[in-house]
């Protein structure tokens, strides 16, 4: 038994290096797994915020709902007077509930990535049924994803 | 004999000294690797620390002002400032007047009872900004946003938008803030320095014209 004294074995070393290798995984795992779940804390705060603005502006725009609606909701839709309604100015309820619709999407787009708001309403919407107020915003792909590949968060209208 | 003879002859009574140091050198790197992984690693999470005090901050914040909203009572809004305002609010049944202002110098959200001494009840807030929404007589939505509103036009105001910043103490962080925060030093450079994120929520006033309150 003389090769004892002449070094490790190849078993030896690699059992030394599987395990080197289990922990540098097992740090960078726990960093991952950390830096997710602070990231999607955070997202998911910004985006429950947008929705407490909302939940206290949108009733008191109530009738204009339909009609906002009917805009499409979308991005595209851009309201003249943001600065206008916002600073004084008298604005009618359906350009103020679009200036607001429009802060919102600004807020969602700035914060959260790729962020978007949506209404998402079946055909019958305006027959009474619920609507559906959503953002939606790419994040960490390991939390469980609940609208496809997106993070969503939705709100039924009326409240 | 020769040296190299010497040398060949060497393994089988244990390291020689090339394998010894480079056996040391080795370890040295791999020490040294390690090292600079824990150092990222433990910098890394004290940022996430600090932004996850953050996100309880402004959350504890906001709840706090939120509850506030929920014991106004009629008639609402007294008088507003760009600062500070005057409401009604529920005590023990009966509905009083209290001030509440932003104190920019304590950092504090304060609020006295009509008469009575400020006493702070929100802390680590800052760049404050009020703005009252008026809504038509015998309406409950608001048509115009104004900075600050008389007695007479406080009658007509149904939601008051709040935005200010929510602080914590934090050393400097090492990585880039979020795009609509901000550092602010102290005067005294051993103390943590201020983080500030700003926000902004919405406190709806009870309306009777529409049924709203």
């Amino acid at each position: 038994m003389t090769h004892s004294t002449q070094g490790f074995s190849l078993l030896e070393v690699n059992m030394a290096l599987l395990l080197l290798v289990m922990g540098l995984g097992g740090i960078l795992a726990t960093y991952q797994s950390l830096a997710m779940q602070v990231q999607y804390t955070n997202q998911q705060q910004q985006a429950l915020l947008v929705f407490e603005q909302m939940y206290q502006v949108l009733p008191l725009h109530a009738d204009q709902l339909q009609w906002l609606q009917a805009q499409g909701g979308s991005s595209s839709f851009v309201p003249n007077g943001h600065d206008f309604c916002q600073q004084g100015g008298v604005c009618d309820s359906s350009t103020m509930v679009a200036v607001w619709w429009q802060h919102w999407q600004q807020l969602i787009t700035q914060q959260l990535p790729s962020g978007e708001l949506s209404f998402t309403c079946d055909a019958v919407c305006k027959l009474g049924n619920k609507l559906h107020i959503q953002i939606r915003w790419h994040g960490p792909q390991s939390r469980r994803i609940n609208c496809d590949v997106w993070h969503c968060i939705t709100m039924e209208w009326p409240l | 004999m020769t040296a190299c003879n010497v040398y060949k002859k060497s393994p089988a009574s244990g390291y020689s000294l090339l394998e010894t140091l480079l056996s040391l050198a080795l370890a040295s790197v791999l020490l040294l690797v390690g090292s600079f992984l824990v150092q990222a690693v433990s910098q890394r999470a004290s940022w996430w620390i600090t932004l996850s005090e953050m996100i309880m901050v402004r959350q504890a914040v906001m709840e706090s002002i939120s509850s506030l909203g929920k014991q106004v009572c009629q008639p609402g809004l007294m008088l507003g400032g760009v600062d500070s305002w005057r409401w009604h609010m529920d005590k023990n049944g009966s509905c009083q007047p209290y001030d509440i202002r932003f104190n920019v110098n304590k950092m504090q959200l304060q609020k006295r009872r009509a008469g009575g001494r400020y006493t702070g009840f929100i802390d680590a807030v800052s760049s404050p900004k009020v703005t009252y929404g008026v809504a038509h007589n015998n309406h409950c939505n608001p048509i115009r946003w104004l900075p600050s509103v008389s007695e007479q036009i406080a009658l007509h105001v149904v939601i008051l938008r709040l935005q200010f910043a929510v602080g914590i103490q934090a050393p400097s962080p090492l990585y880039d803030l979020p795009s609509t925060w901000w550092q602010e030093q102290q005067s005294d450079k051993s103390k943590p320095s201020w983080l500030w994120q700003p926000t902004e929520m919405f406190i709806r006033l009870p309306c009777v014209a529409a049924g709203v309150d």
